[in-house]
Formats: C-alpha cells, structure tokens, sequence
C-alpha cells in the first residue's frame, strides 16, 4: 500500500500565492530545519484504521486546502490542490521529518497511527499552529464519529459548512497590511544555549505532562497568563546557563536572552484563515545589568507581552513582513536567487534574534463527549535551527499539559533544569514516551 | 477486528498484512500464536544496501578467479607475463569500476573523480605496454575525461530531478550529440587533419530537435503547469 491514492474528482484550477510567512520556509528548508510540526493524540484504546481512513478522507473534503502541494514558479512558489488522497502511514522513526515537495502529487502533511496514538505532521509553508489545529481536532471529530462515540452537535463546529472556503484560505496578512506606518524597529542579536550539535543531525524530543490547573494556578499566583509564567521560567532557565558560562569572562556581545513566543493573531484580528496567520513576540532580558529574580522576569516578560501583543505594534510587524514582498523590485528577481537572498536573510536575521521559542497552541476545543476516550493530546514543535538547539511547545487538553522540547543537541541539561524549576514550584510532572 | 502486534492498531477484516505498518503477521484477538507465526517467514528480505553488498563479494570472487587463472595459464605457457598483462589490467580497472558503482554512485564526488583516475590508468598501461606513451595523450586523455564530465553532468541531473523520464533521454541525447563533436575534433587533431565538423556535426543537429521535443513533452505537457501560476509576480 503506498502513500497516497489519487481523487480525480478534485478541483485542480484555484491556487493560492504563498501566505507572507509561508514564503520562507521552502527556501530555508533542509533535512535538519525540516520546518515540520506535529500534533497527536494518545486514545485510551488502540486506533481503528479504517475509521481513521474515512475520517480522513472526510476531513480532506470539508478542508480541502489541507490537500494542496507546493510548486515552483519563475518568481515565487505556489500552492495546489493536489489529486492525492493520502493514506495512513505508520508511525515510526524520528517526528517532523522533512516533507518531499519535488514532483507531482506530495502534499504537506502526513497522518500518522501506531498503538493507541494519532499524529499529523504539517509544512509549515501550509499552515501554522492555529490552522493545524483545527485540521487535526476535525480529523478527530471525524474519526469519533466513525468510531460511534457518543456524539453531539457541537461536534460540527470544527468544520462549519457555513464557513466559505475563501474566508478559510485568504491571506490575511495582507488583509490586515497597512502601509503608512512605521516598520517595527530593528533587535540585537541574542545570545545562544553553549551545547553541543550532533555530529549527524538528530532532532531528539521530551515530551512532559503537568496538570494544567496546578500551573494555571501557579501563574495566577504571580497575576500572569500561563504563557508568560512559562516563558518566564524559560527565560529564567536562559539565564542560569549563560551565569554559568560568562561568571568569570567577559560579557560577550550576544548578551540578551530573547524567547521567542508565536502569537495567533486570528484572537487579535477577525479571522478563519488556514493559512498562517501568526506573528511573534520576543520578551527579553539583559543580564550584562546584572541577574534577574524570576520575580523580576515574570514582571518584565508580563508587561513586555501586553505592550507587544497590542494590534497596532503587532501591524507594525505586518508592514515590515509584508512590505518587503510588495517591493517591486524584489517581486521581479527570479526565485532562484529570492532563495539565495531569503537564506542569506535568515541566517542573518532569523534565529540570531532570539534564544529559544515557545510556543502554545492553548486548550484544545474537541467535544466534552470524546473525554473518556481521549488521554491527551500533544505537540511538537519544528526542529529547532541548529544555532538555538533547544525549542519548545505546549497544549492543553483539560487537566492534561503537555510540555515538549525539541533538541537538536547532545545535552538535555537545559529541559532538565526547566523541569526541575517547575518541579521545585510544587508540580508533578510525568516524562511520556516520545 | 484484530489488533496488529507490530503496529498496534485495530484492523477489522481479513488481511494476510497489516495495512497499516505491512507487517505480515498481526496477531488475531482471537487467534492463537500457533496460527499467527504461520504467517511470519522467520527471515527479513535483504535491503539495497546488503543486495548491493552481496553483488560487489560475488564480483570479487570472479575478479580474483579470473586474474589468478590469467596469471597462471601465461605464466606456464610463455614462462612470464606476456598478453596477460592486458587481462590483468582489464580485470583491475573492471573490479575497481564496479567497487565504485557499488559504494559510491550517490555520492558522486567521489564516484566521479575515482571513475576519471581509474579510466586514465587504465588507458595509460594499456598504452604502456604497446611501445610507449602514445595514443593516450591525444585522443585518449581528452575523450576520458570529457565523457567523464558528461557522465557526471547526466548523473548529478538525474539525482537532482524528481521528475524522471523523457527529460533524461532528451539530455542523454544532447550528451551524445556534443560527445560526437568532441570525439571528432580530438580524432581529427591526433590524425594531424584539419578540424572541420563533418559527420558529428550531422548527428548534433539531427539529435538537438528530438531532445528538445522530448524536453517539451516532459515540462510542458506531462505537467501541465499553467504560465499563469508559474510566472506570478
């Protein structure tokens, strides 16, 4: 059985121009930066295949641009749809293991089964956290409906058939872009975690449990949001390593420990889209002026989070992206060398900017009826750039919070004093099998 | 419904493999492990690279058989090596052209400038032994070592391209046509002739309007991409 069957029923002329963040990834794509996430779901009983077949193919129907493929034009790339019908693949090897977008028919995600646990594997070129997610809360849907569990209407919500398919595949960086404004200011570089790279590249994960309302409760303790206590502690984290390394030298210049935090700016403007549709905000601090308390750092990274996240500074960031690709210069170079010039912008610009990421997809809405049948969900991130080694990713589904960190190098030492922070604050925290 | 013992998941049906991870056992909810290790053949099926293997330790007992035969039946007919070292070269340059196929053809920077050194060895000993450097000069030097870099040139195409078909007969066509023209100039400059294109000049243009048709056919009409999509500013 291979891969994929063919549907010769799909609509093959509509076709979508790349959303502004999706422009980068194909360009800066490789087997190690494979720019592929994962989400997945532990059942409390083995997955049924054929169900999981159908809903598929169900879900594929309701959200069709979910069967797109990549293609390479003169100038830029573009999205297809595809006529495969992918199949369930087996679940083995490595997670987010780089998509094959040459040729016809590849499309940009993958779906998963082993045991009891469902996975879908997504391009970042095709979608971000918020478009993936409810992709896959769909997929589930779907699959407990095929597998008669009990079901209610409000099961429907996640594929809505009163949505029109434009509104769920528009560019809304472009609909939000306002071009008379100020672009957003320009960062130092920051600094970067000490470890060492595996030799042959080998993207590792650890995946932790916490309960979700003890650390709700810890943050609010400290009147934040659980994304701000979380960064905090990663900053915090950030900052024990770099003490470490620079007690007795010097301060070098890459001295600000920057978290790169993903915002979906589909809570901050009115949006359905599929497509990518987030931003980032990089809460920071500086300990050339001495050491932060964690105190200090859940303050900093609480007002820096309210400053940035406000619409007007995050449209600032849009005008700045999207700007540069309404250059009419930069429309006409050929994407031969658009490739070389976004590589040789990432390298300089990207993950230079920030230490580590982390990245919260928030409580998934999945139906209260699914409850006894679903453990938790999880999901992991992108293999971090081989420069920030260590990244992270979080989702909730009721009581159940699963922490991820992905790593790209030989030293586990940062998720270990992460975790032990969290486990020194009170939480119980279970390491899953990966 | 059954549960795959490899996989894990639930199959309802019959199968004689998983479908899911194409193991050929799946132990039956109901069945007991006498019946399920029918299935299961008690070997795995070698992969490429232990095939791979396989073929290059056969074709080392061959190569080795035919040089130590060469030697022996030379050496006890004209009491030392006489047209046996032409064998022996030949058998050496084969063994060390099919070692190479075997280890390295997908990384052709090695497979490559190995298939260069062992093909100008091979055509200097041979040379050699005839009276002298001679012929390997002029034609031999230049005619190795552009068929090399035309080779090299298909080779790197080929892996790169994801679409294979017409494309790789159209520029293995267009290598013929400029190999012909290469051989001809070298040929002719060795015969101490004037260099005119003649024959190879008759090839070239016969072979460019096929190779370019077989270029459209692949990357316009099998794709079927739409100058719209594809020019998009």
């Amino acid at each position: 059985m291979g891969i994929i069957r063919l549907n010769k029923n799909i609509d093959l002329k509509s076709w979508y121009r790349l959303d502004n963040a999706a422009k980068i990834f194909p360009a800066v794509t490789n087997k190690v930066r494979t720019s592929v996430f994962r989400l997945s779901v532990d059942l409390h009983e083995a997955v049924k295949l054929e169900p999981l077949q159908k809903a598929l193919d169900k879900t594929l129907l309701e959200l069709p641009y979910f069967r797109s493929q990549l293609k390479k034009g003169f100038f830029w790339y573009w999205l297809e749809p595809s006529e495969a019908q992918p199949l369930i693949q087996y679940d083995q090897g490595a997670p987010c293991r780089e998509f094959n977008t040459q040729g016809r028919n590849h499309l940009l995600i993958r779906i998963l089964a082993r045991e009891n646990k469902i996975s879908a594997e997504f391009m970042h070129t095709l979608t971000d956290g918020g478009g993936a997610s409810t992709f896959f809360t769909s997929l589930i849907s779907n699959y407990g409906q095929f597998c008669k569990w009990a079901i209610s209407p409000e099961d429907q919500v996640i594929t809505d058939r009163s949505i029109d398919q434009k509104d769920l595949t528009e560019d809304s960086y472009k609909k939000y872009f306002r071009k008379h404004i100020p672009k957003h200011l320009k960062i130092r570089n920051a600094y970067h975690l000490p470890f060492e790279i595996h030799r042959k590249p080998k993207f590792r994960t650890l995946i932790a449990e916490l309960s979700t309302s003890k650390l709700i409760a810890l943050a609010h303790e400290k009147k934040i949001s659980l994304t701000e206590y979380l960064a905090s502690v990663y900053l915090f984290t950030l900052q024990k390593f770099y003490l470490l390394e620079y007690n007795k030298r010097p301060f070098p210049r890459k001295s600000i420990l920057r978290v790169e935090i993903p915002v979906n700016l589909r809570k901050l403007f009115p949006s359905k889209t599929l497509r990518n549709f987030a931003l980032f905000v990089m809460p920071e601090i500086d300990p050339r002026l001495g050491a932060y308390s964690f105190d200090e750092i859940t303050s900093i990274v609480h007002h820096y989070m309210q400053l940035e996240t406000d619409h007007r500074q995050i449209q600032r960031i849009i005008r700045r992206n999207v700007g540069g690709e309404k250059n009419p210069i930069i429309r006409i170079i050929p994407l031969i060398l658009k490739v070389m010039v976004l590589t040789l912008m990432f390298k300089n610009s990207g993950p230079k900017l920030y230490s580590g990421v982390l990245t919260n997809l928030g409580p998934v809405k999945i139906s209260a009826d699914y409850t006894k049948f679903i453990k938790r969900f999880r999901f992991i991130p992108p293999p971090p750039d081989p420069s920030i080694k260590v990244n992270s990713a979080l989702i909730s589904y009721h009581d159940s919070l699963v922490l991820c960190f992905g790593n790209q190098s030989t030293s586990t030492k940062f998720e270990r004093e992460f975790l032990r922070f969290l486990k020194n604050e009170g939480l119980n925290i279970t390491i899953l099998n990966s | 419904m059954s549960i795959c013992k490899h996989c894990g998941v639930e199959i309802e049906g019959e199968f004689s493999q998983c479908p899911l991870c194409q193991r050929p056992s799946h132990s039956e909810l109901h069945q007991n492990s006498t019946i399920t290790s029918a299935y299961n053949p008690g070997y795995s099926p070698l992969s490429t690279k232990e095939k791979s293997r396989l073929f290059w330790e056969l074709a080392t007992i061959l190569h080795f058989s035919a040089l130590v035969v060469t030697i022996l039946i030379d050496i006890i007919t004209n009491k030392r090596p006489t047209w046996s070292l032409y064998a022996i070269t030949s058998i050496a340059a084969s063994y060390i052209f099919i070692t190479l196929l075997t280890f390295t053809t997908r990384k052709l920077w090695i497979f490559l400038p190995g298939l260069l050194i062992n093909t100008l060895s091979f055509l200097v000993l041979i040379d050699l032994y005839d009276n002298g450097i001679n012929w390997f000069v002029n034609p031999g030097l230049p005619l190795a070592g552009f068929f090399i870099i035309l080779l090299g040139g298909v080779m790197a195409f080929a892996f790169r391209t994801s679409q294979k078909g017409f494309n790789i007969i159209a520029l293995v066509s267009l290598a013929i046509g400029l190999y012909c023209i290469l051989a001809e100039i070298f040929i002719k400059m060795a015969n101490n002739l004037e260099v005119t294109l003649s024959w190879s000049a008759i090839v070239a243009a016969s072979i460019l309007p096929f190779a370019l048709l077989l270029f459209f056919l692949h990357y316009r009409l099998k794709r079927g991409t739409s100058l719209r999509k594809f020019f998009h500013l």
